[in-house]
């Protein structure tokens, strides 16, 4: 089983939007069975898998070994937690297993703290390449070779140094942004 | 304190925890004492927030991406009526 999870996170890592499609295609009617059955709608149903599929990322991209069960259940499992979450469920009336309930949503996905989004996008408009950079490394998991070639720098070397300046770049404007929110707010 | 402390490197290393114990203790003293290294060290961990909410904006919108096309290609006629029968008069 971790043998395709480490082939599904490989294919996630260089054809990320085809793998989705596939695991969209193969997973969400049972997850629109799943909120249909427990009075949501369409658009819940969306939503969420929609959700769980970026959490089940995440895991899967930072230690495929982890996760023990098939993709399809573990999205499932997801959604449960995200049900209970929503509606404020008892869980009493969601069944789930014992390597279910043991599924972990990362803090800061229900509720990322204002400032968060904020920078987000200041930082987007700020250093657009910087961000598409860090988010290819951080986020995407790329291989600084990878990210050498699409990059257009020489090298891992190379690709390396540039990755630490940015986050050095980014990291002042941070810092910059705090102290003046700082004063604004004394 | 030395200039190489400021480094993005080691303090990236810092907050994955992946330096030795004693480093990491050297880094947690250095913390409580110099609030300018905090100051660093905090917004090197917000960058980290930022960009991993970045990451996840990012990737929602190409799952909506993905949502449209599967129920509007025609070739995925089966996977939208499995979806229709389901919740029936909503789509």
């Amino acid at each position: 089983m971790s043998y395709s999870l480490n082939t599904l996170a490989e294919s996630l890592r260089y054809d990320r939007e085809a793998t989705f499609e596939k695991l969209y295609e193969q997973s969400f009617p049972t997850v629109a069975n799943l909120v249909f059955s427990l009075g949501g709608s369409r658009a819940d149903a969306q939503d969420m898998f929609q959700d769980a599929l970026i959490i089940f990322y995440e895991k899967v991209m930072e230690k495929p070994d982890l996760i023990t069960s098939s993709v399809h259940s573990y999205v499932l499992g997801i959604v449960k937690h995200l049900w209970i979450r929503k509606y404020h469920n008892d869980r009493k009336f969601i069944s789930m297993s014992a390597w279910e309930s043991e599924i972990t949503i990362p803090a800061d996905f229900y509720e990322p703290k204002e400032s968060v989004f904020h920078l987000a996008d200041y930082l987007a408009m700020a250093g657009k390449k910087c961000m598409a950079l860090l988010e290819a490394f951080y986020y995407k998991k790329k291989s600084l070779k990878e990210i050498a070639a699409s990059f257009g720098f020489s090298g891992i070397r190379s690709a390396t140094s540039q990755k630490f300046k940015c986050l050095e770049k980014v990291r002042k404007q941070v810092k910059e942004k705090n102290l003046t929110y700082e004063q604004l707010h004394v | 304190m030395s200039s190489f402390m400021y480094d993005t490197k080691i303090i990236e290393n810092y907050l994955s925890g992946r330096l030795t114990a004693q480093e990491q203790d050297a880094i947690a003293a250095t913390l409580l004492k110099d609030p300018h290294f905090q100051q660093t060290v905090e917004a090197q961990q917000q960058t980290y927030d930022a960009i991993t909410y970045f990451g996840r904006r990012a990737l929602k919108k190409e799952l909506k991406r993905v949502e449209k096309r599967l129920f509007s290609r025609p070739d995925k006629i089966t996977f939208q009526q499995k979806i229709k029968k389901i919740f029936g008069y909503e789509c």
